[in-house]
């Protein structure tokens, strides 16, 4: 009998330290494995992709704003409302701030702002709130429309501000 | 007493788990930006360890340093603007090579403070003092030929305010 009870003892003991091992294993092995993530990221501080330090959020339409705007300037938000009638020529437009060299890439301008239009859902992006680049180039592509130059014009003039000689 | 001994491992497998749970708590909690990694940006995340974002300062040292009445140089920047990502690693050393503290605030990570401090174009340099905004530039440097400061730019700025925080250099 006693030894049958010792037995029984061992077998829960070791269970108990089995489960609590492999939980121990478990939660380290995960703490490694994004230690490991971060300092992979390291490596190519360029490398993290506009698509996934980006928020997005959606509204109803061009004309209802994104609530992340709350957090910027009113020129920021000026902007973001302006976009929308400009999309045609946003869309021709290279942005030079690197998130078109990235993988996924943003495509054009215009996806520093808007990711996606469709019949009663926008889907803004917030890259370009803290993109520079992204302000400047829209600000300077809006005020040349607004002045009547031509899609073709605004692209060489963006290029020949915006653009880096070695690219 | 085989009852006590199981009790024991109980206690001990308890105090552990919380342990661990504890140790894995702090170890993920960054210094820099006094939260839980896991709450940053993917950007901010990728430069945690970049000797050029070493600086960082969070809001409430950011509003010491604007009311500073000795003056201070404040970099603002976002951790995953292309424009700053080009400025930084030349900023930072110039800065340091004339003796200017030059504190650095992460907008990305606290985004309301694009309209605390009316920030429209990310990187902006600015010098405060008295919790008044002196001057600032707008804006990242100019690489092969773009639109851009250059580094003379630069230097005149932290000259220009360079005030009594920077009279050590």
């Amino acid at each position: 009998m006693k030894t049958a009870g010792l037995v029984k003892l061992h077998m829960w003991d070791k269970l108990l330290i089995g489960f609590t091992m492999i939980i121990l294993f478990a939660v380290f092995i995960a703490g490694c494995g994004s230690a490991e993530e971060s300092n992979e990221n390291q490596g190519h501080s360029h490398g993290v992709a506009a698509t996934e330090s980006e928020q997005l959020e959606t509204t109803a339409s061009l004309a209802d704003m994104p609530a992340f705007l709350d957090n910027h300037t009113p020129l920021t938000t000026e902007l973001y409302s302006e976009v929308g009638q400009y999309m045609d020529i946003l869309e021709m437009i290279h942005c030079y701030c690197g998130c078109m060299d990235d993988d996924p890439a943003h495509d054009s301008l215009l996806r520093c702002y808007l990711a996606d239009v469709e019949p009663g859902k926008v889907t803004w992006s917030d890259h370009s709130t803290s993109c520079g680049i992204c302000k400047m180039e829209a600000e300077d592509v809006i005020a040349m429309a607004k002045q009547g130059k031509s899609t073709d014009e605004i692209i060489e003039a963006i290029d020949a501000k915006y653009k880096p000689n070695n690219m | 007493m085989k009852k006590k001994k199981k009790l024991y491992i109980y206690i001990l497998i308890v105090i552990a788990l919380f342990g661990t749970i504890f140790f894995l708590n702090q170890s993920n909690k960054n210094e820099l930006y006094d939260k839980p990694v896991s709450d940053l940006n993917p950007a901010t995340r990728a430069i945690l360890d970049d000797p050029n974002y070493q600086n960082i300062i969070l809001p409430a040292e950011l509003e010491s340093k604007v009311d500073s009445n000795e003056g201070s140089f404040v970099y603002f920047f976002a951790s995953d603007c292309g424009f700053c990502a080009q400025t930084t690693p030349v900023l930072m050393p110039l800065a340091e090579d004339l003796g200017i503290d030059l504190p650095q605030f992460n907008l990305r990570e606290f985004e309301d403070h694009f309209r605390k401090y009316a920030i429209n174009y990310t990187p902006t340099l600015a010098y405060f003092k008295d919790g008044v905004e002196v001057a600032r530039l707008e804006g990242g440097i100019s690489t092969n030929g773009s639109s851009g400061y250059t580094e003379q730019n630069y230097i005149d700025f932290f000259n220009e305010h360079g005030g009594q925080g920077a009279a050590a250099q």
